[in-house]
């Protein structure tokens, strides 16, 4: 199929990994997992599109020109070609940030599969939208390795390449979120290996009549009567969380124009950041320079029971990697430099990362006096350079302007 | 640069069902359409939980039991119990000590000791905080609403209150805050939205929290901006669930006669037992008694120390 185009004809063909997660299940839980991901999803050279999920895969056109359009599902093999050419090599063939380049790099790319993006428009809690996916593409993660795509929607025949790939990386994500989701339905029916071998080691001890031969004809039983419901709820919630994303009230947007950067809003910005209300110093430190005290601290690893603690102190994302609150000093921002952008980090918080949306407590005007403070730190307190905004417009038209 | 398609709303999606699988044949491509399910309907309040008031959080939410605990219909029946812990309770230190200097945000987080509430045993080793719940809503069982009242989940003196929480689905949770210094109140859901969201200082209004998803376990919410603060939502869409009070007592009301299989939980264990089977009268209570072996609690407190040779005497 040309997946590889330029790297030879010799590899064999490629496999969607399974998640680590997957593999701490017993044989049989994780049978009807690897099952469900093969009918639905497929392998990267036999792509199989459910149409239960929001993406366009792209319909037959049988009068276009070009001939690998006249059959369903060309978006999605387009997409995959551009990811496998530019992507795969930090995000890996099933997008788990594991690419052979991925452990050189700090931050390491996503992790699609928790389904967790950090950069969006939309509220608190929300996934991203196709338009913020893409204007993650166009501008790159400044400050990080995730470089730049714009070039690729240059040039003629080219335009709607960005979306195609974004397309890719949506199904991705939700072919790794559901096998995720699948792995803690079949850990609540009992189809974890650790599980077993201690309910096994009960029963001998006399604990419980747990015999190895029960705990399995239990889960056996727990699959057949639950694993089908399990699979069209999964996928349901999925599909609903991508969708709700492209509605308009889904989208953070100020509901007053930012206040100019002037001394004042800088002042009021400061007192904010460093307020016992706001509290942002705690993680950014007094003086913007992330070393807020919140990095000396030990913290739980979330959902494990028994408790275990992270190895190291400080702040840790979702995908369980160290990570340090913003050196605000610096200037760069990850998220996109508009004020807009800035204003969205801190209203809906960072998706994925300890940082909280202050959405419900500070209003628009305080949001931006303190977006004003953050923006003037790299200036020294002078008022930040960036010129006032228009208001953006109507979120369907929106086109992300690059910064390059 | 235009977007060629539209993606469709939410509704479109959550209507359409097909099964068909159909292959387009010449790229080895499969399309397959699956079923969605049905959106869940809304159920009956009936069950739960009796505890008594230890601090100001939780006033509210005995009303809220109160005006929830119905006797059970007729033709049904409840279980009642208590959970007890075998063997002696292992001391834990204070989360924050009283008057620690060293404690963040001291001023308000050590004016008052923050126990630690992983494992909470009270007369006759009552082991509190267990949760008791059907995973599913019986077969049969009327769907009802959601109760339409708040429940409130409050901090204070950097500690949640109650450590241990009820919820349905769709119910409004008012998080609340009586500490003058902002927290952030964050659930690490596993099917539903998480929340994360900063409370303001001195919040006794209430930020809406509304859970989306039932989970399969009791839900940890945590504060990012206080490592040491952590409690336990159990989120269900329907009302049978319970967890022990102080004393490890616990009653389930509202069953359909038959077997049920409830799941016990604890923070500290995991699953007390997956599969806890009971067997509900008409009309009647099942009265049962679980013991959690002490052993349980010890045993998963990390691994074990370890002593490293660091010169070796000849
Ligand atoms: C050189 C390595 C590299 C390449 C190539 C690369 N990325 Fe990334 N990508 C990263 C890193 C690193 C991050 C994480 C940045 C962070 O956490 O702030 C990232 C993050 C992302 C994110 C997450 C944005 C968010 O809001 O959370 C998306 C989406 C993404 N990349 C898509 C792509 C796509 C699509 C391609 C190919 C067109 C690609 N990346 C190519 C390294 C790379
Ligand atoms: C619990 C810790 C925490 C708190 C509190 C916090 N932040 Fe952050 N913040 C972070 C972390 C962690 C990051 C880096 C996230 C990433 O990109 O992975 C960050 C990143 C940022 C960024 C950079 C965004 C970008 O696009 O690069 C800004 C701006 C910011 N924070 C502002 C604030 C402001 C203003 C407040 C207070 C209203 C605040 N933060 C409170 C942890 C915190």
């Amino acid at each position: 199929m040309g997946l590889f185009a330029g790297c030879g004809d010799q590899h064999p063909s490629p496999r969607f990994a399974l998640n680590k997660k997957t593999l701490e299940l017993d044989k049989i839980a994780r049978e009807p997992i690897v099952k469900a991901l093969q009918e639905n999803f497929g392998e990267p050279n036999r792509l199989i599109a459910w149409q239960k999920f929001p993406f366009d895969y792209g319909v037959a056109d049988p009068k276009a020109a070009d001939a690998s359009r006249h059959e369903a599902g060309w978006r999605l093999k387009e997409g995959r070609e551009l990811y496998m050419r530019h992507c795969l090599h930090c995000h890996g063939v099933s997008g788990d940030g594991d690419g052979p380049t991925a452990r050189f790099l700090n931050p390491r790319p996503r992790d699609y599969r928790a389904g967790v993006f950090k950069f969006t428009s939309t509220l608190s809690g929300l996934k991203p939208s196709h338009d913020d996916l893409k204007r993650t593409l166009q501008n790159g993660i400044p400050g990080t390795t995730m470089p730049s795509f714009i070039v690729l929607e240059k040039g003629p025949g080219n335009e709607e390449n960005l979306d195609l790939i974004v397309d890719y990386v949506r199904w991705l994500s939700a072919r790794g979120e559901l096998e995720l989701k699948l792995v803690s339905e079949l850990a609540a029916m009992g189809g974890r290996k650790s599980e077993i071998e201690q309910r096994v080691a009960e029963g001998k001890k006399g604990e419980s009549s747990d015999t190895l031969e029960s705990i399995m004809a239990d889960l056996k039983k727990s699959i057949a009567d639950g694993f089908a419901d399990a699979l069209q709820e999964s996928a349901s919630d999925l599909a609903d969380s991508w969708a709700r994303v492209e509605q308009p009230e889904s989208v953070v947007r100020p509901k007053v124009k930012r206040t100019r950067p002037d001394q004042e809003s800088i002042k009021r910005g400061r007192a904010i950041f460093l307020s016992k209300e706001a509290k942002c110093a705690d993680c950014h430190g007094p003086a913007g320079l992330g070393n807020g005290s919140l990095t000396e601290d030990f913290w739980d690893i979330p959902n494990t029971n028994p408790v275990q603690k992270y190895k190291r102190p400080g702040l840790h994302d979702a995908w369980g990697e160290p990570q340090m609150p913003r050196n605000l000093t610096s200037g760069v921002y990850r998220g996109g430099r508009r004020p807009v952008d800035l204003y969205r980090r801190v209203f809906a918080g960072i998706k994925g990362t300890q940082m909280p949306a202050f959405g419900t407590v500070l209003n628009d005007a305080q949001i931006w006096d303190v977006v004003n403070y953050a923006m003037s730190l790299p200036f020294h307190g002078e008022q930040s350079p960036y010129p006032e905004e228009a208001p953006e417009a109507a979120p369907a038209k929106k086109v992300a302007s690059s910064q390059h | 640069m235009k977007r060629v398609f539209r993606v469709p709303s939410v509704r479109v999606f959550s209507v359409v069902r097909f099964a068909a699988i159909a292959l387009a044949a010449t790229t080895g491509w499969l399309l397959a359409g699956q079923l969605s399910q049905p959106t869940q309907a809304d159920e009956q309040p009936a069950a739960t939980r009796t505890r008594p008031a230890r601090a100001a959080g939780e006033t509210q939410l005995l009303a809220f039991n109160q005006a929830t605990a119905a006797k059970s219909p007729k033709g049904t029946g409840a279980v009642s119990g208590v959970v007890t812990l075998s063997g002696a309770a292992p001391t834990l230190a204070p989360l924050v000590k009283k008057g620690d200097p060293n404690a963040k945000d001291a001023a308000v987080c050590a004016a008052e000791t923050v126990p630690n509430e992983s494992v909470v045993v009270g007369a006759d080793n009552g082991l509190a905080n267990v949760f008791i719940y059907l995973v599913r809503a019986p077969a049969g069982h009327k769907a009802d609403a959601v109760p339409k009242d708040p429940i409130v989940f409050d901090q204070k003196g950097c500690r949640f209150l109650p450590h241990s929480l009820l919820v349905r689905v769709g119910q409004t949770v008012l998080v609340k805050s009586g500490d003058p210094i902002a927290h952030n109140t964050h659930t690490v859901t596993v099917r539903g939205t998480p929340f994360n969201q900063a409370i303001k200082a001195d919040d006794r209004v209430g930020t809406p929290l509304i859970y989306d998803k039932p989970e399969k376990l009791p839900c940890e919410v945590k504060c990012d901006l206080h490592s040491w603060m952590k409690a336990y939502h159990l989120v269900l869409d329907h009302p049978f669930m319970a967890v022990t009070d102080a004393d490890g007592k616990f009653q389930i009301a509202g069953l359909p006669s038959g077997k049920h299989k409830f799941v016990v939980w604890h923070e500290k264990v995991g699953y007390v037992n997956r599969d806890y089977e009971v067997e509900i009268k008409a009309d009647g209570t099942t009265d049962v008694k679980l013991a959690v072996p002490a052993a349980k609690m010890a045993a998963f407190n990390g691994p074990a120390p370890r002593s490293i040779v660091v010169s070796a005497a000849d």
